[in-house]
């Protein structure tokens, strides 16, 4: 994605698909018609057939018009918040949103940034 | 026709994601995949409740695991970690709903020591319509799930972000 807010969440590559896979279920818990492609630019409607575990990077919009409209006219101020980039690579999950004082991306990213996984301390105090 | 749990494949799924010393022995393994049975025809109840509508998958079956196992190893690695813990079908089916796209809208604990535990989960169910599935069960196994619980909190809200497996000395990867 070219422009938009990055945030960098460091993580074990081991955990990678569960921090794609947490991050991807909170934004369809924000936008119930999202889709969601791949990088090779496979498009899935559900989550549960998405091979996070496979591909590293993925772009979720809000609706498949919001796809199309990506697609026909690249980044613009009129779609620049209706998708957000999951990247799993280097050192840990990086999440671009259009602006992240937008509810869906600051919710979003304040949930994943505070998650704590099953059986492991948390990153930094509650 | 689904194809039946094949053995040696279980098995295999057993030692990659770290439980043989569970779940691998031949009395091990048959009664996991007899557990996998019945958690396939309790997903299979509840999806034909009032979220019928959901664009969740409408069955789950052996193939449907494999298939995960192959895009989302780490999915099937909580399930198997579940079904170790002793958790029941029900509670498989609510967990693997997560896995699948659902979300956790209530969850209700009633504990009291030598007497009962009863754990009851709403989920709210992706799709474009808005739809619930409770889920009801006095397994105390089932309290497990708790630890896998990906605890988060959105402007100090309380969210259960999914069910995540767990990592220690018995899990490799």
């Amino acid at each position: 994605m070219i422009g938009g807010f990055d945030r960098h969440f460091p993580l074990p590559p081991q955990r990678f698909a569960e921090a794609l896979d947490s991050a991807a279920h909170a934004i369809f818990r924000r936008w119930r018609r999202a889709v969601i492609q791949s990088g090779d630019g496979t498009i899935f409607s559900t989550l549960g057939e998405v091979p996070l575990a496979v591909a590293t990077e993925f772009f979720v919009y809000r609706d498949l018009e919001s796809l199309r409209d990506w697609e026909a006219h690249g980044a613009r101020p009129e779609n620049a918040t209706a998708m957000i980039h999951l990247l799993a690579s280097g050192d840990g999950l990086t999440i671009v949103v259009g602006d992240p004082a937008e509810p869906v991306a600051a919710g979003v990213l304040k949930e994943v940034d505070r998650t704590r996984f099953g059986g492991e301390l948390p990153r930094r105090a509650a | 026709m689904t194809r039946p749990i094949d053995p040696a494949r279980l098995g295999a799924l057993v030692e990659f994601h770290g439980l043989v010393s569970v779940l691998g022995t031949p009395q091990g393994l048959e009664s996991t995949a007899r557990r996998l049975d019945a958690f396939f025809a309790s997903y299979g109840e509840h999806r034909r409740g009032p979220g019928a509508a959901s664009s969740l998958p409408r069955e789950q079956d052996w193939d449907a695991v494999l298939q995960q196992s192959q895009t989302n190893p780490h999915r099937v690695q909580v399930l198997l970690q579940a079904i170790a813990f002793g958790c029941s079908s029900e509670m498989l089916a609510m967990l693997w709903m997560v896995q699948l796209g659902a979300s956790v809208k209530a969850l209700h604990v009633d504990h009291e020591r030598e007497n009962v535990t009863t754990l009851s989960v709403v989920l709210d169910l992706p799709g474009e319509a808005e739809a619930t599935e409770g889920f009801k069960s006095a397994e105390h196994w089932d309290l497990a799930l708790l630890q896998f619980a990906a605890l988060t909190k959105v402007d100090e809200q309380p969210v259960i972000g999914g069910f995540v497996a767990l990592r220690s000395e018995v899990t490799r990867r």
